[in-house]
């Protein structure tokens, strides 16, 4: 028998995930990799997106048997939501189709992310998944979702709206029943946003990111090369502007090691429980692959 | 008016269509997340202040980075951006999106204690972020205000880095739909329910008060009686200014349908953006609009020459350095070399898939991968490449 190494999905311990970040750090990527880990690891694992499947697909990619792939529409979303409120989907039903109550209801403020959330929570209960992995939106408004359970709750005190707000804050967004994943990427603009993320995170959700995955690290280059160029235009002053546009090119790149730094900083200081890199890939990687760089890091 | 008053040119001379300022030419760009969509608008903003256009770039930067690398600062107002290029002809409008809805509210409520109302309201406090398309509410409120203002030759719009960015494309007639539909006469109906003294205005017909206590049963199964008071109490506020909402809407729809109005995708070498930017493209037709251009950012074409040039003096063993750093440097070329080819190897692949979901009449643009890591020196850069493709850009 061999021994499976240590997956990015065993240092997540609630059943459900949140993988949220700045728009195009790889989000749904490693969203993607968590999911397939956990399966590989023998769990019954769903990657879960809002409306639009199209890059969980595309991420998912060959390696789809093994994971499903829920993609929750609104409108479904909403009418499932408002029947299990109503006592009956029917009823749900013919509200939203009714032309002016449809617009009323599209009126109730969050209603969008309370549906999807709420869809989120009736996954959990169903017990059919050991572990989902939710495709949050981009940083600023993956918080405004959370909160927003917990705003209904406040908000709608004893109505039914309000104490189903109370309910999927406390099955599916308390620490302890979720864990949040942030990803990264060891830029400037990037880490600075993510810092604003964990930050709100920590004042409106009282929590922190269980995993920092700083996502395109590039390798720094081997010690002397500056040395060299900078040797080459003192002593060929032919070369000496060419030599100069290249120490420009090398201090770019130094200044991105020096980023990945910057994101580890911040990484450490938001007290996330685990730090992983993952390497810049020229091409756009599968989840299998980055599943298994995932692995490698959180082994090391 | 009663804040019931269902007909349609109900909305009063105030929110007749006007044109925008002769000379005032918008460009919206559009793409998703990662591809450096900001500090391509604000080269794009640059490269027009360049031409002695004066310019507004109009772009949500939370880091501030940008703002600092421009010489400006985030702001309620347009600031003058420092670069000695731009010549003084270069303004820069950093909303905070809290700050624009509270902003926002302010100009849509002219009575200070209905305003003051308004922010208490727990609905308001609570979710006001994400009441629905307040986001593009804030984004067409700006736009409207700054091109109203006929200070600009040209406004340049950062959109939000999103698929759903072109959202605000099409709330202007949703919001128009929602203020003039019979959805209106149910949520004022709602309203006087927490405003009493609205309650005279109530239409009495039989079938109306009869769908009005059903709708007000429904909701009021859904969200409770405190819930429904709170969220009446919104609406009503909201809809006794919904002249000014639909002012605005109208005003907006015609000018981003206005022809002189330029859509741009923004996309970069990953598969990622080439989806968003065909699902873009898609979404902008359905609208009944074309991108006057999509442009591939960070597309690598030839390595810099700087590199080849060392690299043969290397191999001519042109200088004497210990082993050790010539090694070094020699390892470091060739890794970039690699680099080069592979994102090479991307660009021209997307670039040949752009071309082919490109509508006809729409440019394929290519923005050079910029080797530096100084968002002005980016900026800068990438501003002498939009000027560098010819175009009209």
């Amino acid at each position: 028998m061999t021994t499976m190494p240590i997956g990015i999905s065993s240092l997540l311990k609630a059943p459900v995930v949140y993988v949220t970040g700045k728009g195009g750090v790889g989000k749904t990527t490693v969203a993607a990799a968590i999911a397939y880990d956990a399966s590989r690891h023998g769990q019954r694992a769903a990657l879960v997106e809002f409306d639009d499947g199209e890059a969980g697909e595309r991420t998912l990619g060959a390696d789809r048997s093994h994971v499903a792939h829920v993609v929750l529409r609104y409108d479904k979303s909403l009418v499932d939501t408002l029947g299990s409120i109503l006592g009956a989907k029917i009823i749900a039903r013919a509200l939203v189709s009714h032309h002016a109550l449809r617009r009323l209801i599209s009126a109730v403020p969050a209603l969008r992310e309370f549906a999807f959330l709420d869809r989120v929570c009736a996954l959990a209960s169903s017990k059919r998944y050991d572990r989902i992995i939710v495709d949050l939106p981009a940083s600023g408004h993956a918080l405004d979702w959370l909160r927003v359970p917990n705003a209904f709750a406040r908000f709608l005190g004893r109505s039914p709206l309000g104490v189903l707000g109370r309910r999927i804050h406390d099955e599916v967004v308390a620490v302890g029943m979720s864990e949040i994943v942030v990803v990264t990427l060891a830029e400037p603009l990037v880490v600075k946003e993510t810092e604003q993320l964990c930050e709100r995170m920590k004042n409106e959700l009282g929590t922190v990111p269980s995993v920092v995955v700083v996502n395109r690290v590039m390798m720094p280059d081997p010690d002397g090369a500056w040395e060299a160029v900078v040797a080459l235009a003192e002593r060929h002053p032919a070369l000496a502007s060419d030599a100069k546009e290249l120490l420009d090119i090398l201090r770019a790149r130094s200044d991105q090691v020096d980023d990945t730094e910057y994101a580890f900083g911040l990484a450490r200081a938001v007290q996330a429980r685990h730090v992983i890199r993952l390497p810049d890939a020229a091409a756009d990687p599968s989840a299998a692959d980055v599943a298994q760089w995932l692995c490698a890091e959180a082994s090391s | 008016m009663s804040p019931i008053d269902m007909s349609p040119e109900g909305a009063g001379p105030a929110s007749r269509p006007a044109p925008p300022p002769m000379g005032t030419r918008l460009s919206v760009c559009v793409g998703g997340g990662g591809v450096g969509k900001t500090t391509t608008s604000a080269a794009l903003a640059l490269s027009l202040a360049q031409r002695k256009r004066k310019t507004l770039v109009i772009t949500v930067d939370p880091a501030r980075r940008l703002a600092d690398a421009l010489g400006t600062e985030v702001g309620r107002h347009a600031q003058p951006v420092t670069l000695d290029r731009a010549g003084g002809m270069l303004f820069a409008r950093m909303p905070d999106s809290r700050m624009s809805l509270d902003d926002f509210v302010l100009w849509l409520f002219e009575d200070p204690v209905q305003r003051q109302r308004v922010m208490n309201n727990p609905a308001y406090r609570e979710l006001g972020d994400s009441l629905a398309g307040v986001h593009e509410l804030i984004t067409i409120g700006l736009l409207q205000t700054e091109i109203d203002s006929g200070h600009w030759d040209e406004v340049v719009l950062d959109t939000a880095p999103s698929r759903h960015a072109l959202a605000f494309l099409t709330y202007p007639s949703r919001l128009l739909g929602l203020l003039e539909a019979k959805a209106l006469a149910w949520l004022a109906a709602l309203a006087s329910t927490a405003d009493p003294s609205q309650a005279e205005h109530k239409p009495k017909s039989g079938l109306f008060e009869w769908g009005r206590s059903k709708a007000e049963a429904i909701m009021g199964k859904i969200v409770g009686l405190d819930g429904l008071r709170n969220l009446s109490a919104l609406f009503a506020d909201m809809v006794s200014v919904r002249e000014r909402w639909a002012g605005l809407a109208r005003r907006t729809d015609h000018l981003l349908r206005n022809p002189s109005t330029r859509y741009l995708i923004i996309g970069a070498p990953t598969g990622g953006a080439m989806a968003d930017a065909a699902f873009l493209v898609d979404n902008l037709g359905r609208n009944g609009l074309k991108p006057s251009a999509i442009v591939l950012n960070r597309a690598e074409s030839e390595p810099p020459l700087c590199e080849q040039r060392v690299m043969q003096a290397i191999s001519d063993a042109l200088f004497d350095v210990p082993e050790q750093h010539l090694l070094a440097l020699r390892n470091t070329l060739e890794t970039m070399q690699n680099e080069h080819q592979l994102r090479g190897q991307a660009a021209t692949r997307t670039m040949s898939a752009l071309q082919d979901i490109a509508p006809a009449g729409t440019r394929v643009l290519r923005l050079p991968f910029i080797h530096r890591s100084e968002p002005s020196a980016i900026v800068i850069a990438l501003a002498d490449a939009w000027l560098a493709t010819g175009s009209d850009l």
